[in-house]
């Protein structure tokens, strides 16, 4: 029998929330939780017992929303996080520049950290074929042509859960490949269009687009999102488009969307068709061999 | 057995009860239920998951034979964990990843066997690394958020996880509690 973290910790339940009780911050947040509110939803106004709905998987009482309590209370909690993440963004994308110019110095080459956007100091890397030197070991392991592979590549990140950093990803569906790294994308806003800006991703490396305050698109169901794009060319497409996979996140869970393999031409576009109403993200993965560079796309939002 | 007074007024179905109930326990269902889903799910369908502690406190308050108002509490709280517990595992269908496992164990173990292989093994991680392993794998909570509350870079929480789970899959692999990590 098979046991994960996750079924571990919840047989071991009881003495986790009381450990927790102890070191989380829980007392404030419990606060919020009044007997009142618990007293009117589950009572009712005293009237008459409100009859019980044993489902609550889309998280909905009848007796809520007569108390107010809408979902967009929810998120804008939610969203107050985001100019924190957006400041630990930026850190880790100068943090980033300032290592990788280190590196260029140091062995005369230059990589794109997973997803970056474009300008000044990545920009004579649109289009061009990953190449660097050779780092060549003699038998006792001493280096005798090229950089060392820590200084070249930077400490490599042994932990294999870099996605869970995602603030928009909570779950990955079954089978669906997970990228070695994922950064957000806030795109503009503008006349009913929201344009995403220009990206250089490598191999692995997942983009996701979001909207300027971190959120996802809601769409109803049969509503469409659809994100165009077109690609630089670049020296190892010979004027065709290199290959991604687009995937888009529901409500936190990544799914795969579609793959574009041996394309002809620069342009591409991906539309998904919400099957479920909620939260959607779109998302683009590097499957090529050497960078990948967007221009300016546009993501829009259409009604079924 | 006798029952107390309030459990009596309860079983005969007085609405009363059950609102002195939820006055006296609503703060105590909450926190067992926030600490659980916290990092699941929002707070409307947390509320949702309180009132449905109540709602079966309702329903099965013909089973109940409580001879002292105070014992109650315990079965209120076994409710909470269990309406908390399963709201979880609908949100965590998907399969986990190979490096989530944290161990095969023989079909011989009893729930209650496990239980206490898994408290005797996390005893001897620190109470900090505990709490870091509950934070992320029970509640649900991102590396990132982890990182904001204690304070300490992204790098240090990963790090400390990786070390916490290894030591915890060492730990019971020593003890021969499972033979394949």
């Amino acid at each position: 029998m098979k046991l994960s973290m996750y079924e571990a910790f919840d047989l071991v339940a009881e003495e986790a929330v009381e450990l927790l009780a102890e070191y989380d911050r829980t007392a404030e947040a419990v606060q919020e939780y009044s007997a009142e509110t618990t007293i009117r939803a589950v009572l009712g106004d005293g009237k008459s017992f409100p009859e019980h709905n044993s489902s609550i998987s889309d998280g909905e009482f009848s007796d809520l929303s007569r108390l107010g309590m809408g979902k967009k209370t929810v998120k804008k909690r939610s969203r107050k996080m985001t100019w924190k993440v957006r400041l630990l963004a930026a850190a880790i994308i100068v943090t980033a520049f300032c290592s990788a110019s280190f590196a260029r110095f140091r062995g005369n080459m230059r990589r794109i950290d997973g997803a970056e956007l474009v300008d000044e100091t990545n920009r004579d890397l649109v289009g061009k074929v990953e190449t660097g030197i050779a780092s060549v070991y003699d038998a006792d392991g001493k280096l005798v042509n090229g950089d060392e592979l820590y200084e070249a590549y930077g400490d490599p990140d042994p932990d294999l859960f870099n996605w869970r950093i995602s603030s928009v990803i909570r779950q990955v569906a079954d089978g669906v490949y997970i990228p070695a790294t994922i950064d957000e994308f806030p795109v503009r806003e503008a006349d009913g269009e929201y344009r995403t800006p220009e990206v250089i991703f490598r191999n692995g490396a997942m983009v996701i687009f979001t909207k300027e305050d971190g959120s996802g698109w809601d769409l109803k169901k049969g509503e469409t999102l659809r994100f165009e794009v077109e690609e630089y060319p670049s020296e190892i497409g010979f004027g065709k488009g290199q290959n991604v996979s687009f995937v888009y996140i529901f409500n936190g869970l990544m799914m795969d969307g579609e793959a574009y393999e041996n394309r002809d031409e620069l342009e591409v576009s991906f539309a998904l068709t919400a099957e479920k109403a909620g939260e959607y993200y779109v998302g683009v993965m590097g499957v090529s061999s050497d960078p990948i560079t967007f221009r300016e796309g546009k993501i829009v939002k259409a009604p079924r | 057995m006798a029952c107390s007074e309030l459990v009596m007024r309860l079983k005969r179905k007085d609405q009363s009860a059950l609102e002195e109930l939820i006055r006296k326990y609503n703060a105590y269902v909450a926190a067992i239920t926030y600490t659980i889903l916290q990092g699941h799910l929002p707070e409307i369908d947390i509320q949702g998951v309180i009132n449905q502690v109540f709602f079966r406190l309702w329903e099965h308050a013909e089973n109940l034979h409580m001879e002292k108002d105070e014992e109650i509490k315990p079965y209120i709280g076994a409710i909470a964990r269990n309406a908390a517990l399963n709201e979880k595992k609908k949100i965590i269908s998907s399969m986990p990843l190979e490096e989530e496992i944290l161990g095969e164990f023989t079909d011989s173990f009893s729930q209650v066997e496990l239980r206490k292989l898994l408290l005797d093994a996390l005893k001897e991680l620190s109470t900090e690394n505990q709490v870091l392993l509950l934070k992320f794998y029970f509640q649900g909570k991102t590396i990132r958020q982890i990182s904001e509350e204690e304070q300490q870079p992204i790098s240090t929480i990963k790090t400390k996880l990786r070390r916490s789970r290894e030591k915890l899959r060492f730990i019971l692999e020593k003890g021969g509690y499972t033979y394949e990590a």
